[in-house]
């Protein structure tokens, strides 16, 4: 376990296979989990922000690395380059929430920041979140429909049974649907159709 | 395969091409269908838009789960780990305390010098016999911190044989004599004599709780070993 370098974690986490993705992502948390919750709980944060900056910085990462936003230099390790991520996005956070300006300022002399625009950083997430966000406005029921075909890969008859529907072709239909009501979410709000 | 008729049927046939579900031959007419009909490229398009953020919500989905279940673990193991810390420090407490209490000797009113023993008593003027029985109470207390303990228990059974002893005086000789027993290993006589005391209500030679408790720690330590 212990033999995973900073490009085998890169590679695993482009992999095809979930397997490998996880043992990536499994093998990235224990490397910087510990870091970023000490960088939120020392600069004003508390552990419950710590587990959500740690979520979000690392799933950023993946989605950087997917879109080929980051390039893995081979004498900057892994942790350094999510440790700057961190810092930016917890600096994001405390402005957000109208912090204490001398605390912010204390915290940018002590940590040295340097990026001129640490919100740049945050794209790819930002893109997810609005994934995410027009997903959310499909209703319960339309969401576990979808998840049910085309990621558990569910036969419709299976589905229908399981969410209380009269038959396969109403499910079959309330899937065109909700197909239909996504395309047009991500007209509205990606504007990418 | 012609084209679907119902739009519901279109949506399915469309996810069947775009998730490889279809022979060689569906794939070449959908392929002619598709170059034919600019809807249905259309919503080809619109629909592997679509499914390529479903699959990316839902990668995110479950990778997000995985890490919020390694943060659960981490907060276990964390909480573990200090149960295990206090537990670990609390144990090494009670073994020292246990240990002290199992071996030191009880510490007795003026065990050092026990003056209050003979108080009142001029020893200039005391009678031989008198002077005997203390002598022989100071000779069981030094043989006890000698460890002689069996010599001890003769001193102190031999001034209790005396019939004119003052309550304080008996009740000082009787405890040691406890002591006395409990180290040499008359372990019944030590708890026979000790549950005498413990039942005493007036008395006057007034011997700590602690070290009460300490010498019934030792009486049963000692039985259970033996």
């Amino acid at each position: 376990m212990n033999s995973f370098s900073d490009s085998d974690i890169i590679e695993g986490m482009l992999s095809e296979d979930d397997r490998l993705v996880s043992e990536s992502l499994k093998r990235l948390y224990k490397t910087c989990g510990q870091m970023i919750t000490q960088i939120v709980c020392t600069n004003g944060g508390n552990l419950h922000d710590a587990e959500d900056l740690v979520q979000e910085v690392l799933l950023t990462f993946r989605s950087q690395l997917l879109s080929g936003k980051f390039v893995h230099q081979e004498n900057v390790r892994l942790s350094t380059y999510i440790y700057r991520m961190a810092m930016n996005q917890w600096i994001t956070i405390l402005s957000r929430r109208n912090a204490d300006t001398r605390r912010i300022a204390e915290f940018f002399v002590r940590t040295e920041v340097t990026d001129p625009d640490p919100h740049m950083v945050f794209l790819d997430s930002e893109e997810t979140n609005t994934f995410r966000a027009v997903f959310s406005k499909l209703s319960p029921i339309e969401q576990e429909l979808l998840r049910q075909y085309y990621d558990s890969k569910e036969p419709l008859e299976k589905i229908a049974a399981q969410l209380n529907m009269k038959s396969t072709d109403a499910a079959k239909m309330m899937k065109h649907r909700t197909m239909l009501k996504l395309r047009g979410l991500i007209k509205k709000y990606l504007g990418t159709i | 395969m012609k084209k679907p008729g119902t739009p519901e049927d279109i949506t399915d046939w469309i996810d069947q091409y775009l998730s490889d579900a279809m022979s060689c031959d569906e794939r070449r007419h959908f392929e002619a269908a598709v170059l034919e009909d600019n809807g249905l490229a259309g919503q080809l398009e619109e629909q592997a838009v679509a499914r390529n953020i479903l699959h990316e919500v839902f990668t995110e989905e479950k990778l997000r789960n995985q890490i919020r279940i390694l943060q659960r673990q981490e907060r276990r193991w964390t909480i573990y780990r200090r149960v295990l810390k206090y537990a670990g420090a609390a144990c090494v407490i009670a073994v020292s305390c246990l240990s002290f209490l199992l071996t030191s000797l009880p510490v007795f009113p003026d065990s050092e010098n026990d003056f209050t023993v003979i108080r009142g008593a001029d020893e200039s003027v005391m009678r031989p016999d008198r002077r005997a029985v203390f002598d022989r109470f100071f000779a069981g207390q030094a043989h006890i911190a000698e460890g002689q303990y069996a010599a001890a228990v003769g001193d102190f059974e031999t001034v209790l044989e005396n019939q004119d002893l003052r309550s304080y005086f008996r009740e000082a000789a009787e405890w040691h004599l406890v002591v006395a027993y409990l180290k040499s290993g008359s372990l019944s006589k030590a708890d026979q004599l000790y549950r005498q005391f413990n039942e005493c209500q007036d008395c006057e030679y007034q011997v700590s709780k602690v070290n009460r408790w300490k010498i019934w720690l030792q009486i049963q330590y000692s039985r259970a070993l033996s």
